[in-house]
Protein backbone atom coordinates (compact mmCIF):
# COMPACT_ATOMS: atom_id res chain seq x y z
CA UNK A 1 0.00 0.00 0.00
CA UNK A 2 1.15 3.56 -0.63
CA UNK A 3 1.57 5.34 2.70
CA UNK A 4 2.51 8.95 3.34
CA UNK A 5 5.47 9.65 5.57
CA UNK A 6 4.34 11.60 8.67
CA UNK A 7 7.71 13.32 9.04
CA UNK A 8 9.56 16.07 7.32
CA UNK A 9 11.53 15.07 4.25
CA UNK A 10 13.74 18.15 4.02
CA UNK A 11 17.07 17.93 2.30
CA UNK A 12 20.13 18.48 4.48
CA UNK A 13 20.78 22.11 5.21
CA UNK A 14 24.02 23.92 5.76
CA UNK A 15 24.10 25.88 9.00
CA UNK A 16 26.54 28.70 9.45
CA UNK A 17 27.92 29.37 12.90
CA UNK A 18 29.90 32.22 14.36
CA UNK A 19 33.63 32.09 13.51
CA UNK A 20 35.81 30.55 16.23
CA UNK A 21 38.42 32.58 18.13
CA UNK A 22 42.09 31.88 17.60
CA UNK A 23 42.76 32.70 21.23
CA UNK A 24 40.67 33.14 24.37
CA UNK A 25 43.24 35.42 26.03
CA UNK A 26 42.18 39.01 26.70
CA UNK A 27 38.58 38.44 25.65
CA UNK A 28 35.43 39.83 27.21
CA UNK A 29 33.37 36.79 28.20
CA UNK A 30 29.59 36.90 28.09
CA UNK A 31 27.36 34.53 30.04
CA UNK A 32 23.66 33.91 29.70
CA UNK A 33 22.34 32.84 33.09
CA UNK A 34 19.22 30.77 32.41
CA UNK A 35 18.04 31.50 36.01
CA UNK A 36 17.83 27.78 36.70
CA UNK A 37 18.88 26.94 40.28
CA UNK A 38 22.67 27.25 40.68
CA UNK A 39 23.19 28.62 37.16
CA UNK A 40 24.54 31.84 38.73
CA UNK A 41 26.82 29.87 41.04
CA UNK A 42 28.08 27.80 38.10
CA UNK A 43 28.92 30.99 36.21
CA UNK A 44 30.74 32.49 39.20
CA UNK A 45 32.87 29.37 39.54
CA UNK A 46 33.58 29.33 35.82
CA UNK A 47 34.66 32.98 35.93
CA UNK A 48 37.23 32.08 38.61
CA UNK A 49 38.58 29.29 36.46
CA UNK A 50 38.71 31.58 33.40
CA UNK A 51 40.58 34.27 35.34
CA UNK A 52 43.26 31.76 36.32
CA UNK A 53 43.79 30.62 32.76
CA UNK A 54 42.88 33.29 30.21
CA UNK A 55 43.40 36.81 31.67
CA UNK A 56 40.00 38.07 30.55
CA UNK A 57 39.38 41.77 29.94
CA UNK A 58 36.02 41.47 31.59
CA UNK A 59 32.74 39.63 32.04
CA UNK A 60 29.16 40.39 31.06
CA UNK A 61 26.47 38.21 32.63
CA UNK A 62 22.81 38.47 31.64
CA UNK A 63 20.25 36.65 33.74
CA UNK A 64 17.01 35.68 32.02
CA UNK A 65 13.78 36.41 33.84
CA UNK A 66 12.78 32.77 33.40
CA UNK A 67 14.52 29.77 31.80
CA UNK A 68 11.85 29.38 29.15
CA UNK A 69 12.03 32.95 27.92
CA UNK A 70 14.30 33.89 25.02
CA UNK A 71 16.82 36.70 25.30
CA UNK A 72 15.36 40.06 24.39
CA UNK A 73 16.72 41.72 21.25
CA UNK A 74 18.40 44.29 23.48
CA UNK A 75 20.14 41.61 25.52
CA UNK A 76 21.35 39.87 22.37
CA UNK A 77 22.65 43.15 20.99
CA UNK A 78 24.46 43.90 24.23
CA UNK A 79 26.22 40.55 24.18
CA UNK A 80 27.15 40.95 20.54
CA UNK A 81 28.46 44.47 21.08
CA UNK A 82 30.42 43.91 24.27
CA UNK A 83 31.67 40.32 24.19
CA UNK A 84 34.24 38.39 22.26
CA UNK A 85 32.78 35.04 23.31
CA UNK A 86 29.45 34.08 24.84
CA UNK A 87 28.62 31.01 26.90
CA UNK A 88 25.04 29.88 27.51
CA UNK A 89 24.77 28.18 30.89
CA UNK A 90 22.31 25.70 32.29
CA UNK A 91 21.95 24.94 35.95
CA UNK A 92 19.69 21.93 35.94
CA UNK B 1 22.59 20.63 39.84
CA UNK B 2 19.62 22.13 41.67
CA UNK B 3 20.51 20.37 44.92
CA UNK B 4 24.28 20.13 44.37
CA UNK B 5 26.75 21.48 46.92
CA UNK B 6 28.93 24.48 46.11
CA UNK B 7 31.89 22.16 45.87
CA UNK B 8 30.16 19.98 43.30
CA UNK B 9 29.11 23.02 41.26
CA UNK B 10 32.69 24.32 41.39
CA UNK B 11 34.05 20.99 40.18
CA UNK B 12 31.47 20.92 37.39
CA UNK B 13 32.42 24.43 36.28
CA UNK B 14 36.17 23.71 36.26
CA UNK B 15 35.59 20.44 34.48
CA UNK B 16 33.44 22.13 31.85
CA UNK B 17 35.95 24.86 31.01
CA UNK B 18 38.09 22.66 28.78
CA UNK B 19 35.10 21.69 26.62
CA UNK B 20 33.88 25.28 26.51
CA UNK B 21 37.31 26.49 25.42
CA UNK B 22 37.50 23.84 22.74
CA UNK B 23 34.07 24.72 21.41
CA UNK B 24 35.02 28.40 21.22
CA UNK B 25 38.33 27.92 19.45
CA UNK B 26 38.57 24.69 17.47
CA UNK B 27 38.09 25.45 13.81
CA UNK B 28 34.55 24.75 12.69
CA UNK B 29 33.04 25.84 9.43
CA UNK B 30 29.50 25.77 8.21
CA UNK B 31 28.10 22.59 9.62
CA UNK B 32 26.07 20.15 7.62
CA UNK B 33 22.85 19.32 9.29
CA UNK B 34 22.79 15.67 10.15
CA UNK B 35 20.03 13.76 8.45
CA UNK B 36 17.25 12.85 10.79
CA UNK B 37 17.50 9.10 11.32
CA UNK B 38 13.86 8.91 12.21
CA UNK B 39 12.85 10.80 9.09
CA UNK B 40 12.38 9.48 5.61
CA UNK B 41 13.72 10.52 2.25
CA UNK B 42 10.46 9.86 0.46
CA UNK B 43 7.07 11.48 0.88
CA UNK B 44 5.19 8.40 -0.30
CA UNK B 45 6.28 4.97 0.88
CA UNK B 46 5.40 1.90 -1.12
CA UNK B 47 4.97 -0.72 1.59
CA UNK B 48 4.11 -4.35 1.34
CA UNK B 49 2.32 -5.84 4.27
CA UNK B 50 -0.89 -5.46 6.15
CA UNK B 51 -1.98 -2.94 8.76
CA UNK B 52 -0.16 -4.73 11.58
CA UNK B 53 3.08 -4.75 9.63
CA UNK B 54 2.74 -1.06 8.80
CA UNK B 55 2.20 -0.38 12.51
CA UNK B 56 5.34 -2.32 13.41
CA UNK B 57 7.33 -0.26 10.90
CA UNK B 58 5.94 3.01 12.23
CA UNK B 59 6.75 1.95 15.80
CA UNK B 60 10.32 1.06 14.79
CA UNK B 61 10.72 4.44 13.12
CA UNK B 62 9.50 6.27 16.22
CA UNK B 63 6.55 7.69 14.32
CA UNK B 64 3.91 6.76 16.87
CA UNK B 65 3.04 7.58 20.48
CA UNK B 66 3.17 3.88 21.33
CA UNK B 67 -0.46 3.33 20.37
CA UNK B 68 -1.64 1.79 17.07
CA UNK B 69 -2.10 4.17 14.17
CA UNK B 70 -4.26 4.20 11.09
CA UNK B 71 -1.90 3.82 8.10
CA UNK B 72 -2.00 7.14 6.23
CA UNK B 73 -2.95 5.82 2.80
CA UNK B 74 -3.18 8.13 -0.19
CA UNK B 75 -6.96 7.99 -0.36
CA UNK B 76 -7.36 8.63 3.37
CA UNK B 77 -5.10 11.67 3.29
CA UNK B 78 -6.89 12.95 0.18
CA UNK B 79 -10.23 12.64 1.99
CA UNK B 80 -8.85 14.52 4.98
CA UNK B 81 -7.58 17.33 2.74
CA UNK B 82 -11.03 17.93 1.23
CA UNK B 83 -11.96 19.54 4.57
CA UNK B 84 -9.26 22.18 4.34
CA UNK B 85 -9.64 25.59 2.77
CA UNK B 86 -5.89 25.59 2.13
CA UNK B 87 -3.91 23.78 -0.53
CA UNK B 88 -2.02 20.70 0.62
CA UNK B 89 1.38 22.34 0.06
CA UNK B 90 0.60 25.40 2.16
CA UNK B 91 3.28 25.90 4.76
CA UNK B 92 1.78 26.86 8.11
CA UNK B 93 5.07 27.69 9.76
CA UNK B 94 8.17 26.21 11.39
CA UNK B 95 7.32 23.80 14.19
CA UNK B 96 9.49 23.60 17.29
CA UNK B 97 11.65 22.19 18.61
CA UNK B 98 13.25 21.08 15.32
CA UNK B 99 11.80 24.11 13.49
CA UNK B 100 10.75 21.90 10.58
CA UNK B 101 8.23 23.30 8.11
CA UNK B 102 4.73 21.99 8.78
CA UNK B 103 2.44 21.78 5.76
CA UNK B 104 -1.29 21.18 5.54
CA UNK B 105 -0.48 17.80 3.99
CA UNK B 106 1.69 16.71 6.93
CA UNK B 107 -1.04 17.70 9.35
CA UNK B 108 -3.51 15.63 7.30
CA UNK B 109 -1.18 12.60 7.36
CA UNK B 110 -0.90 12.74 11.14
CA UNK B 111 -4.63 13.37 11.52
CA UNK B 112 -5.33 10.16 9.58
CA UNK B 113 -2.86 8.31 11.79
CA UNK B 114 -4.60 9.63 14.89
CA UNK B 115 -7.95 8.28 13.73
CA UNK B 116 -9.59 11.62 12.93
CA UNK B 117 -12.71 11.68 10.82
CA UNK B 118 -12.11 14.04 7.86
CA UNK B 119 -14.63 16.57 9.21
CA UNK B 120 -12.42 17.02 12.31
CA UNK B 121 -9.58 18.36 10.18
CA UNK B 122 -10.38 22.11 10.40
CA UNK B 123 -10.16 21.87 14.20
CA UNK B 124 -6.79 20.13 13.96
CA UNK B 125 -5.52 22.78 11.54
CA UNK B 126 -6.63 25.59 13.83
CA UNK B 127 -4.86 23.79 16.67
CA UNK B 128 -1.61 23.63 14.69
CA UNK B 129 -1.93 27.34 13.89
CA UNK B 130 -2.24 27.97 17.62
CA UNK B 131 0.89 25.88 18.27
CA UNK B 132 2.81 28.16 15.92
CA UNK B 133 1.77 31.38 17.67
CA UNK B 134 4.77 32.80 19.53
CA UNK B 135 2.57 33.75 22.46
CA UNK B 136 2.04 30.07 23.23
CA UNK B 137 5.81 29.71 23.87
CA UNK B 138 5.71 26.13 22.57
CA UNK B 139 9.48 25.67 22.39
CA UNK B 140 9.87 26.54 26.06
CA UNK B 141 7.24 24.06 27.23
CA UNK B 142 8.50 21.29 24.95
CA UNK B 143 12.11 21.47 26.12
CA UNK B 144 11.52 21.74 29.85
CA UNK B 145 11.60 19.16 32.61
CA UNK B 146 8.17 20.43 33.63
CA UNK B 147 4.96 18.51 32.93
CA UNK B 148 3.33 21.06 30.63
CA UNK B 149 1.46 20.29 27.43
CA UNK B 150 -0.71 22.49 25.20
CA UNK B 151 -4.40 22.05 26.02
CA UNK B 152 -6.93 22.66 23.24
CA UNK B 153 -10.28 24.19 24.28
CA UNK B 154 -12.92 24.22 21.55
CA UNK B 155 -15.81 26.71 21.46
CA UNK B 156 -18.64 27.56 19.14
CA UNK B 157 -21.13 25.69 16.95
CA UNK B 158 -18.51 23.16 15.86
CA UNK B 159 -18.64 21.53 19.30
CA UNK B 160 -22.11 20.18 18.62
CA UNK B 161 -21.77 19.64 14.86
CA UNK B 162 -18.68 17.46 15.41
CA UNK B 163 -19.99 15.85 18.63
CA UNK B 164 -17.10 17.14 20.71
CA UNK B 165 -17.49 16.18 24.35
CA UNK B 166 -18.06 19.02 26.79
CA UNK B 167 -19.73 16.81 29.35
CA UNK B 168 -18.94 13.76 31.48
CA UNK B 169 -15.45 12.21 31.28
CA UNK B 170 -14.32 15.46 29.73
CA UNK B 171 -10.60 14.82 30.16
CA UNK B 172 -10.89 11.20 29.18
CA UNK B 173 -11.98 8.96 27.83
CA UNK B 174 -13.97 11.64 26.05
CA UNK B 175 -15.01 10.08 22.78
CA UNK B 176 -13.68 9.98 19.26
CA UNK B 177 -13.61 13.70 18.42
CA UNK B 178 -11.79 14.85 21.56
CA UNK B 179 -9.43 11.86 21.59
CA UNK B 180 -8.39 11.97 17.95
CA UNK B 181 -8.18 15.74 17.50
CA UNK B 182 -5.94 15.98 20.55
CA UNK B 183 -3.90 13.00 19.38
CA UNK B 184 -3.44 14.47 15.90
CA UNK B 185 -1.88 17.57 17.47
CA UNK B 186 0.51 15.36 19.47
CA UNK B 187 1.51 13.28 16.43
CA UNK B 188 2.27 16.44 14.46
CA UNK B 189 4.46 17.60 17.34
CA UNK B 190 6.22 14.22 17.41
CA UNK B 191 6.68 13.61 13.71
CA UNK B 192 7.15 17.11 12.30
CA UNK B 193 8.33 19.12 15.30
CA UNK B 194 10.42 16.21 16.64
CA UNK B 195 9.22 16.62 20.21
CA UNK B 196 10.60 13.22 21.21
CA UNK B 197 10.27 12.00 24.81
CA UNK B 198 13.68 11.52 26.38
CA UNK B 199 15.46 13.11 23.42
CA UNK B 200 14.21 16.66 22.82
CA UNK B 201 11.48 16.45 25.46
CA UNK B 202 13.19 16.08 28.86
CA UNK B 203 9.99 16.18 30.92
CA UNK B 204 10.65 14.45 34.24
CA UNK B 205 7.29 12.65 34.31
CA UNK B 206 5.39 13.71 31.20
CA UNK B 207 1.63 13.64 31.63
CA UNK B 208 -1.40 11.93 30.06
CA UNK B 209 -2.14 15.12 28.10
CA UNK B 210 0.88 14.28 25.96
CA UNK B 211 -1.23 11.53 24.39
CA UNK B 212 -4.25 13.75 23.77
CA UNK B 213 -5.46 16.97 25.36
CA UNK B 214 -8.64 18.41 23.90
CA UNK B 215 -11.88 19.53 25.56
CA UNK B 216 -14.94 21.52 24.55
CA UNK B 217 -16.86 24.06 26.62
CA UNK B 218 -20.44 23.30 27.69
CA UNK B 219 -21.76 26.64 26.49
CA UNK B 220 -25.46 25.81 26.92
CA UNK B 221 -24.80 24.68 30.50
CA UNK B 222 -22.94 27.81 31.51
CA UNK B 223 -24.61 30.79 33.23
CA UNK B 224 -21.92 33.05 31.77
CA UNK B 225 -20.44 33.98 28.41
CA UNK B 226 -18.26 31.19 27.01
CA UNK B 227 -14.51 31.59 26.81
CA UNK B 228 -14.34 32.66 23.17
CA UNK B 229 -16.98 35.37 23.65
CA UNK B 230 -15.11 36.61 26.70
CA UNK B 231 -12.00 36.78 24.51
CA UNK B 232 -13.77 38.94 21.92
CA UNK B 233 -15.16 36.45 19.39
CA UNK B 234 -18.75 36.18 18.23
CA UNK B 235 -20.79 33.44 19.85
CA UNK B 236 -21.47 31.91 16.43
CA UNK B 237 -17.76 31.71 15.57
CA UNK B 238 -16.00 28.43 16.26
CA UNK B 239 -12.58 28.74 17.85
CA UNK B 240 -9.78 26.81 19.48
CA UNK B 241 -7.98 28.30 22.47
CA UNK B 242 -4.67 26.80 23.46
CA UNK B 243 -2.46 27.25 26.54
CA UNK B 244 0.28 25.25 28.22
CA UNK B 245 -1.00 23.44 31.31
CA UNK B 246 -0.22 20.63 33.68
CA UNK B 247 -2.62 17.79 34.30
CA UNK B 248 -6.00 18.51 35.90
CA UNK B 249 -6.28 18.47 39.69
CA UNK B 250 -9.73 17.57 40.99
CA UNK B 251 -11.40 19.97 43.45
CA UNK B 252 -14.16 18.14 45.36
CA UNK B 253 -16.47 20.47 47.29
CA UNK B 254 -18.15 17.83 49.42
CA UNK B 255 -20.22 19.49 52.16
CA UNK B 256 -20.08 22.97 50.67
CA UNK B 257 -23.56 24.45 50.65
CA UNK B 258 -23.17 27.86 49.08
CA UNK B 259 -21.12 29.87 46.60
CA UNK B 260 -18.76 31.30 49.21
CA UNK B 261 -17.94 27.85 50.61
CA UNK B 262 -17.22 26.56 47.10
CA UNK B 263 -14.98 29.55 46.39
CA UNK B 264 -13.07 29.06 49.62
CA UNK B 265 -12.41 25.45 48.62
CA UNK B 266 -11.12 26.66 45.26
CA UNK B 267 -8.88 29.11 47.10
CA UNK B 268 -7.50 26.27 49.18
CA UNK B 269 -6.74 24.20 46.09
CA UNK B 270 -4.90 27.12 44.50
CA UNK B 271 -2.82 27.75 47.62
CA UNK B 272 -0.92 24.46 47.56
CA UNK B 273 2.85 24.71 47.17
CA UNK B 274 4.70 23.50 44.10
CA UNK B 275 2.21 24.20 41.34
CA UNK B 276 3.30 26.21 38.32
CA UNK B 277 1.17 29.31 38.92
CA UNK B 278 3.40 30.31 41.81
CA UNK B 279 6.43 30.87 39.59
CA UNK B 280 4.75 31.35 36.20
CA UNK B 281 2.63 34.49 35.81
CA UNK B 282 0.14 33.08 33.30
CA UNK B 283 -2.78 32.57 35.67
CA UNK B 284 -4.51 29.26 36.48
CA UNK B 285 -7.19 27.59 34.39
CA UNK B 286 -10.32 26.41 36.18
CA UNK B 287 -12.74 24.05 34.48
CA UNK B 288 -15.93 24.40 36.49
CA UNK B 289 -18.61 21.76 36.47
CA UNK B 290 -22.02 23.11 35.39
CA UNK B 291 -23.27 22.52 38.94
CA UNK B 292 -20.49 24.63 40.46
CA UNK B 293 -20.97 27.37 37.87
CA UNK B 294 -24.71 27.39 38.47
CA UNK B 295 -24.32 27.62 42.25
CA UNK B 296 -21.81 30.44 41.95
CA UNK B 297 -24.06 32.36 39.55
CA UNK B 298 -27.12 31.90 41.79
CA UNK B 299 -24.96 33.15 44.66
CA UNK B 300 -24.57 36.40 42.74
CA UNK B 301 -21.13 35.83 41.22
CA UNK B 302 -20.41 36.71 37.63
CA UNK B 303 -17.40 35.04 36.01
CA UNK B 304 -15.39 38.25 36.55
CA UNK B 305 -16.39 38.30 40.22
CA UNK B 306 -15.24 34.71 40.64
CA UNK B 307 -11.88 35.70 39.12
CA UNK B 308 -11.65 38.74 41.38
CA UNK B 309 -12.44 36.61 44.46
CA UNK B 310 -9.74 34.09 43.59
CA UNK B 311 -7.23 36.82 42.75
CA UNK B 312 -7.80 38.55 46.09
CA UNK B 313 -7.87 35.45 48.26
CA UNK B 314 -5.65 32.79 46.69
CA UNK B 315 -2.42 34.18 48.12
CA UNK B 316 0.35 32.15 49.73
CA UNK B 317 2.55 33.59 52.48
CA UNK B 318 6.14 33.94 51.28
CA UNK B 319 7.20 32.53 54.65
CA UNK B 320 6.00 29.10 53.49
CA UNK B 321 8.63 28.84 50.77
CA UNK B 322 12.24 27.67 50.81
CA UNK B 323 14.77 30.52 50.65
CA UNK B 324 15.74 29.77 47.04
CA UNK B 325 12.09 29.49 45.99
CA UNK B 326 11.29 32.84 47.58
CA UNK B 327 14.20 34.40 45.71
CA UNK B 328 12.89 32.98 42.45
CA UNK B 329 9.35 34.21 43.22
CA UNK B 330 10.60 37.74 43.89
CA UNK B 331 12.48 37.65 40.58
CA UNK B 332 10.03 35.90 38.29
CA UNK B 333 6.84 37.38 39.68
CA UNK B 334 8.16 40.92 39.96
CA UNK B 335 5.04 42.23 38.17
CA UNK B 336 2.82 40.88 40.96
CA UNK B 337 4.73 42.82 43.60
CA UNK B 338 4.61 45.96 41.45
CA UNK B 339 0.87 45.68 40.85
CA UNK B 340 -0.34 44.53 44.27
CA UNK B 341 0.21 46.17 47.63
CA UNK B 342 1.07 42.91 49.40
CA UNK B 343 4.75 42.24 49.95
CA UNK B 344 4.18 39.21 52.21
CA UNK B 345 2.26 36.95 49.84
CA UNK B 346 2.33 35.68 46.29
CA UNK B 347 -0.88 35.35 44.30
CA UNK B 348 -1.62 32.85 41.55
CA UNK B 349 -2.02 35.46 38.80
CA UNK B 350 -0.71 38.95 38.09
CA UNK B 351 -4.23 40.21 37.26
CA UNK B 352 -7.74 38.82 37.83
CA UNK B 353 -8.33 38.62 34.09
CA UNK B 354 -5.34 36.27 33.73
CA UNK B 355 -7.38 33.58 35.50
CA UNK B 356 -9.15 31.49 32.85
CA UNK B 357 -12.55 29.93 33.57
CA UNK B 358 -14.30 27.39 31.35
CA UNK B 359 -17.55 25.60 32.19
CA UNK B 360 -17.55 21.93 31.19
CA UNK B 361 -18.05 18.46 32.60
CA UNK B 362 -20.87 16.23 33.67
CA UNK B 363 -23.00 16.12 36.80
CA UNK B 364 -21.21 16.41 40.12
CA UNK B 365 -19.62 18.75 42.63
CA UNK B 366 -16.17 18.54 41.09
CA UNK B 367 -14.15 21.13 39.22
CA UNK B 368 -10.64 21.00 37.84
CA UNK B 369 -7.63 23.21 38.51
CA UNK B 370 -5.02 23.18 35.76
CA UNK B 371 -1.87 25.13 36.56
CA UNK B 372 -0.66 26.93 33.44
CA UNK B 373 2.93 27.65 32.53
CA UNK B 374 5.29 28.94 29.83
CA UNK B 375 2.64 30.47 27.56
CA UNK B 376 2.57 34.27 27.68
CA UNK B 377 -1.21 34.07 27.31
CA UNK B 378 -3.90 31.77 25.93
CA UNK B 379 -3.89 31.77 22.12
CA UNK B 380 -7.17 31.67 20.16
CA UNK B 381 -7.63 30.83 16.47
CA UNK B 382 -10.81 30.75 14.42
CA UNK B 383 -11.71 27.36 12.94
CA UNK B 384 -12.06 27.79 9.17
CA UNK B 385 -14.67 25.32 8.04
CA UNK B 386 -14.76 24.25 4.42
CA UNK B 387 -18.08 24.15 2.47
Amino acid sequence: MKIYSPTCTNPKQLLSIAPRRESLAQQVWGFVDTSKVNADLFIEEMKLAIQERYQPRGFVAIRKEAPGLPLTPGQTEQLAAECGVVVFCFGD
Amino acid sequence: MATASRETVSDQAKGALASVARALTVGAKAEEKRSDQSGSEEELLDLKGDCEEVNELFHEKGWTDGLPIIPPKEESVRAMLTHSLYGREKKLGLLPPAMNPVTVEKVAVNAVMAGCAPEFFPVVLAGVEALLDEELALYSMQTATNATAPLLIVNGPVTSSLCLNASGSLFGPAGRANATIGRAIRLVLLNVGKEIPGVTDPSTHGQPGKYTFCIAEAETESPWDPLHVELGYAREESTVTMIGTGGPQNIFTYGCECAEEILETFVGALCGLGHNNILFPTGPLLVLSPEHAGTLARGGFSKQEVKRYLFENARIPLSRFARGTKRAILERRARWFEAVDDAEHIGVADHPEDILIVVAGGAGIHSQFLPTSFSKRAVTKVIEMSG
